[in-house]
């Protein structure tokens, strides 16, 4: 038993360890790919952002951060105001 | 970005130093005139609502043109020409509405001329990021004085490139092609 519980612990920690932070916006007036693909470039451009992922029909931006790492609300707000949308959170 | 009509062709090259002013030039061949410009554009306002964007654009530029009633027979000089454009859009994901006027001159040029543009559009179906988007337009058009062009279109684009493929009512095609790097 002792063995299984070790061999568990094992397995799981590093999922714990690797599970990095996400966070999702809501963008106003992101409406077409043209709007998304320059708002993914203004993150891409952040180190503290691993991956960005879109969704038109939620109207949202999900980022996913490098291990300890995240953007402030302040920054998601300058960042998007200048592609030119406006974020709610 | 680029515009082209059977008799007509125009070419766009910009850079955006923020997300409200471009600059960088522009190219305009017609039967009869052709002209290039350094160009400016400048997002006058944007609306950012939940579910549509609306945007009112102004460009100007100042270079250089020639006009002749034959440039091929008849080559003519190059003389200074100018541009004010005003632009103005809204789009959601479903529907599109865009109206585009234009005055030109070349200083040889009896007349200005301009040139006046609305484009109605449908999105079939609501497309992701990732996948390709199609919108069927309908563009009304007018040169100057010149009869009003009707122009019936199909946009596909995914992610930063989109081509637009059209047929005029009465004969001619149209092919339009924009990439955002």
């Amino acid at each position: 038993m002792k063995k299984i519980i070790m061999l568990l612990a094992f397995l799981i920690a590093p999922q714990i360890l690797w599970a990095l932070e996400t966070q999702t916006v809501q963008v106003k007036g992101m409406v077409c790919s043209f709007c998304a693909q320059g708002i993914t470039k203004k993150f891409q451009a952040q180190k503290e952002v691993e991956k960005i992922e879109v969704s038109l029909e939620q109207k949202t931006v999900t980022l996913t951060y490098k291990q300890d790492q995240k953007l402030s609300k302040d920054q998601i707000t300058h960042i998007l105001k200048d592609a030119g949308y406006e974020v709610s959170f | 970005m680029s515009s082209n009509e059977d008799r007509r062709n125009e070419i766009l090259l910009s850079y955006s130093l923020t997300s409200s002013f471009s600059a960088g030039g522009f190219y305009l061949q017609e039967e009869t005139r052709r002209a290039a410009f350094a160009r400016t554009n400048f997002l006058l306002k944007r609306w950012n609502n939940e579910d549509s964007q609306g945007n009112i654009y102004l460009g100007v530029g100042v270079g250089a043109g020639e006009n002749k009633s034959n440039l091929v027979t008849s080559p003519s000089e190059t003389e200074f020409a100018s541009l004010a454009a005003l632009d103005a859009d809204w789009e959601s994901r479903k529907f599109y509405v865009a109206t585009h006027y234009s005055r030109y001159l070349i200083s040889n040029d009896r007349d200005l001329w301009d040139e006046k543009k609305l484009r109605l559009g449908v999105a079939p179906y609501l497309a992701e990021f990732n996948e390709i988007n199609t919108w069927f337009i309908l563009q009304f058009s007018q040169n100057s004085n010149d009869d009003i062009q009707t122009t019936q279109l199909l946009r596909l684009f995914y992610r930063n490139t989109l081509f637009e493929i059209g047929a005029q009512i009465g004969g001619g095609w149209a092919f339009n092609y924009m990439i955002h790097f």
